[in-house]
């Protein structure tokens, strides 16, 4: 587990002290995948780089399995960094190392033998299915592949915590969901406690199960992933979540008075909000028939998340406005969240 | 061959033998200095990067005053310095002659110069690798040796190159205060005899010197660039 409580870093120049951190305190929790997400220049480098001490807190604690590094020596902190691997936009693997070189580097020291390593190594390799390339060396290789190389070398050392710093923003779309996989089977397959930092919601959405927003070097939103899609509260997070929705389109089309979303006398441009597991249910099929309203879909966005559907629907319904009234009574008793557009 | 080379340079043939003296008497300074100098280089061109701001062993103090002594020292001719360190030179080989003597002045003079070839290699080093390496719990000394030095290889061979053939410009100036070698020979055995063969002789055979340097500094930077 990991907890920071109060984590402040400010970094002072001539001019004026950039506060890139203030106050910050969450708890991620052993096989988390927790996303941290936030514009340019939110402050989230600093704070993934200030759970293991890459950067110094000015002020707060840094409490990693009831223990705060920030208390311990150098020696013993090192010892603590074996445990928390850590992968960059920009790979940061060793030019002049193999592949299988770089995938060792960490295992120096640690006492293994020479076959040890070599059989780890191997297996590694097989992990993040890169056996052909063991003797290439870095330059000879794709971004996606060497943040592979990256991956297996930041789990050599046996890490119970994956720091990913915009692991996948140097990569191509189809990439980035190869290496996203990459890290949910990591997550699965040996327990390990991901932080992955990213300004692309996209991210978020294909594997954290934790979120938190990050703007001016504060965490202003923090929820699990279901939520903060289905009800995001700040502002900032809003917009996030708009990014991966397609519904930005339907506010286009009100605004340029699309002739799809027209609507007559007696009839009403309704969104609906679909969460939890009221999506399953034939709700406008039923009111159709029971209110004796014409309903028809104009615009959705349909999916699910973390196991959940989740989505939203503008449908145009129409009829006596005693049945539509109802109607949209009926859709809020399932908790759907009705907001009449036009 | 021989008489192509006797028409050629007949007052290099003529004396064969002050010719070869002068030749190793340069490659004995410039080994020796060249090997003091690469140590020292090494330490302290290491020791400027890291202990500048935001180095891996932050010291203000210790970095400022190297930097100021590397620039008080390559600021100063080599002749100026060569003579004005005589003293120092005697009280520590005891002469300030032969090729003894003129290794504590090459070393003064090279030392400055190849710790900033090694700064210079070190500093293209990507922080990124630097950041990586402590992030897998290196300690600073481990960061040094198996990053910043391995990671600078070509760079180092480059500057070690460019450093030796500056030492060579120097051993020959040493050669004018007493130390021998090729500037020597030039001097005494071409220019102040009129022989103007010896003279070119010298010059042709710097210039294999330094082409066989490079060559192999180019050669080595290949193989350890990947
Ligand atoms: N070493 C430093 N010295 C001074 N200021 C710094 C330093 N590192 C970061 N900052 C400042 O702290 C703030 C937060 O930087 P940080 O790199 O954490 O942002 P970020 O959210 O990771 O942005 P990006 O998405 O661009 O990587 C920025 O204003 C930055 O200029
Ligand atoms: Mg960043």
């Amino acid at each position: 587990m990991i907890e920071l409580k109060h984590v402040t870093k400010t970094f002072a120049s001539k001019e004026k002290d950039v506060h890139a951190c203030k106050d910050v305190s969450l708890t991620i929790h052993d096989g988390d995948i927790y996303g941290i997400i936030g514009f340019s220049g939110a402050g989230k480098s600093t704070l993934v780089r200030c759970i293991n001490l890459l950067e110094r807190p000015t002020s707060g604690e840094v409490i990693i399995d009831g223990v705060d590094i920030t208390k311990l020596s150098e020696k013993e902190l090192r010892k603590v960094r074996k445990k928390i691997g850590m992968i960059f936009q920009h790979f940061n693997l060793m030019p002049s190392r193999t592949v299988a070189q770089n995938i060792a580097y960490p295992l120096k020291g640690s006492g293994l033998s020479k076959q040890e390593i070599n059989k780890k190594v191997d297996d590694l390799l097989e992990l993040v299915d890169l056996k052909e390339k063991k003797d290439a060396y870095p330059s000879q290789l794709s971004g996606g592949q060497k943040q592979r190389v990256a991956i297996a070398r930041s789990l050599a050392s046996d890490p119970t915590v994956l720091l990913c710093d915009e692991a996948t923003s140097a990569l191509d779309p189809q990439t980035t969901q190869s290496i996203l996989n990459l890290l949910k089977e990591v997550n699965k397959k040996l327990n390990l406690t991901i932080v992955l930092i990213t300004h692309e919601m996209a991210v978020i959405k294909s594997i954290c199960n934790q979120v938190a927003v990050m703007e001016n070097g504060s965490i202003v939103e923090q929820s699990n992933i279901y939520d903060l899609f289905a009800n995001p509260k700040q502002q900032v997070t809003k917009n996030f979540v708009m990014t991966t929705s397609s519904m930005n389109k339907l506010y286009e089309m009100i605004e340029s008075n699309s002739p799809l979303i027209q609507v007559k006398e007696n009839e009403k441009l309704i969104l609906l909000n679909y969460a939890n597991n009221n999506a399953d249910k034939a709700l406008i099929s039923e009111v159709s028939r029971n209110f004796s309203v014409d309903t028809s879909i104009v615009f959705g966005n349909l999916e699910v998340i973390d196991h959940r559907p989740l989505g939203s629907l503008a449908i145009i319904i129409g009829g006596e406005s005693v049945n539509v009234d109802a109607a949209i009574q009926y859709f809020e008793s399932y908790g759907v969240k009705v907001e009449v557009l036009k | 061959m021989l008489d192509l080379l006797n028409l050629l340079i007949p007052n290099v043939m003529s004396n064969l033998n002050s010719m070869w003296i002068a030749f190793l008497q340069t490659i004995q300074m410039v080994f020796f200095a060249g090997l003091i100098s690469a140590i020292f280089g090494v330490f302290f061109g290491t020791v400027m990067v890291v202990t500048r701001q935001g180095g891996i062993m932050e010291c203000k103090p210790v970095w400022w005053v190297l930097d100021k002594v590397v620039n008080l020292f390559r600021c100063i001719p080599f002749l100026i310095m060569a003579i004005a360190m005589a003293p120092v030179t005697r009280m520590i080989v005891g002469t300030s002659i032969h090729v003894i003597g003129a290794i504590p002045p090459l070393v003064v003079a090279t030392v400055p110069f190849f710790s900033r070839q090694i700064e210079s290699s070190l500093l293209e080093v990507d922080p990124g690798l630097i950041e990586a390496s402590q992030a897998m719990g290196d300690s600073p000394m481990q960061t040094i040796f198996r990053v910043y030095l391995k990671e600078s290889i070509p760079g180092i061979i480059r500057g070690s190159s460019i450093t030796l053939i500056a030492l060579i410009g120097y051993t020959t100036i040493s050669g004018m205060l007493g130390a021998g070698g090729l500037g020597d020979y030039a001097l005494n055995h071409g220019y102040f005899r009129y022989k103007d063969d010896v003279t070119l002789f010298v010059i042709f055979i710097l210039l294999l010197i330094t082409t066989l340097i490079q060559s192999f500094s180019d050669f080595f930077c290949k193989k350890t660039t990947h």
